[in-house]
């Protein structure tokens, strides 16, 4: 089981990379106000025709060939069940595929978001080619992180170095502290 | 709070140290990143890892590998030579993984309690 949400993202962003996936948006959406709790990821990977994410969903189903299980997408859709939430899964082939997951803010069930800036910067880690955006929102307060802007500034500089990664990881994670604390970003 | 003006100045750093760095790296380490990996603990592994490299610049890379097939061993750290001889370290913690890097690829000692026999 994962312990948090952010786990469920670097998880199944393994799944976007392993699709050849050029760009990954990642959406975290938090409303206590409406008592919801939203997460998802879109890229534009290889997709999976209907069959394919019909059986995704079988923990006994995996693409891989070294073991027979694959438990990325059960696992988020088990959080999910366990919330009393709704699970979501859409995929065309050539196009890419959307997941996500809306869950009670509220229910007692519900696992922590976790630590998002790790999350992040483990992902741009696997992948540094990556286009990843972060779409972050607390209420109507907003923060987004886009890779392509933090490559522009680092230049000739790759995103993947250690210090790089510490820095988006600690932005990250401040920004979102200060939204869910009732402050602005930026 | 962090700007991307910081950005800019850390770039600058790293790009004198990276400048400063020739030929191969002695050490690959690689942190399973599969399922099993994360939901064992492996993210704060690796970010113990990449904290520890960005402080020490030891001379090695880590990167992330998917599953290795021994998940009940997971955190599973595995330290590759230049010869290719590798080394795997199971049930890895934060901690443990800082102790690899020092022992391991700074001073070229195994730590044979934390590894597969």
């Amino acid at each position: 089981m994962m312990q948090d949400f952010a786990m469920h993202l670097l998880d199944l962003a393994h799944n976007s990379i392993s699709a050849k996936a050029t760009t990954l948006l990642i959406k975290v959406h938090e409303s206590p106000s409406n008592d919801r709790f939203e997460i998802s990821l879109t890229d534009d990977g290889c997709g999976m025709d209907e069959e394919t994410v019909k059986k995704a969903r079988n923990p006994f189903y995996t693409s891989r060939t070294t073991r027979r299980v694959g438990l990325g997408i059960p696992l988020l859709e088990g959080t999910t069940k366990q919330c009393a939430g709704k699970f979501h899964l859409k995929s065309t082939p050539g196009k890419g595929t959307t997941i996500g997951s809306i869950v009670p803010y509220d229910c007692i069930d519900r696992p922590p978001l976790g630590d998002v800036g790790q999350c992040v910067a483990m992902i741009l880690q696997a992948s540094p080619t990556l286009h990843l955006t972060l779409d972050y929102a607390y209420e109507s307060e907003k923060f987004r992180l886009d890779s392509d802007e933090i490559k522009a500034t680092l230049g000739d500089v790759s995103i993947d170095e250690p210090e790089i990664l510490l820095f988006i990881q600690s932005y990250v994670q401040e920004h979102i502290k200060a939204l869910q604390h009732g402050g602005k970003s930026q | 709070m962090k700007t991307l003006q910081d950005l800019q100045k850390l770039r600058d750093e790293a790009k004198k140290r990276v400048s400063m760095r020739e030929g191969d790296v002695r050490y690959r380490v690689l942190v399973g990143m599969a399922t099993c990996g994360i939901a064992a603990g492996a993210r704060p592994v690796l970010n113990a890892l990449v904290e520890a490299c960005a402080k020490e610049h030891y001379d090695c890379t880590v990167t992330q590998t998917g599953c290795i097939g021994m998940c009940t061993y997971e955190p599973i750290v595995e330290v590759l030579d230049q010869d290719g001889k590798k080394t795997t370290y199971i049930h890895v913690d934060a901690k443990k993984a800082v102790e690899i890097l020092e022992s391991h690829v700074k001073n070229g000692i195994l730590l044979e309690a934390y590894s597969l026999q």
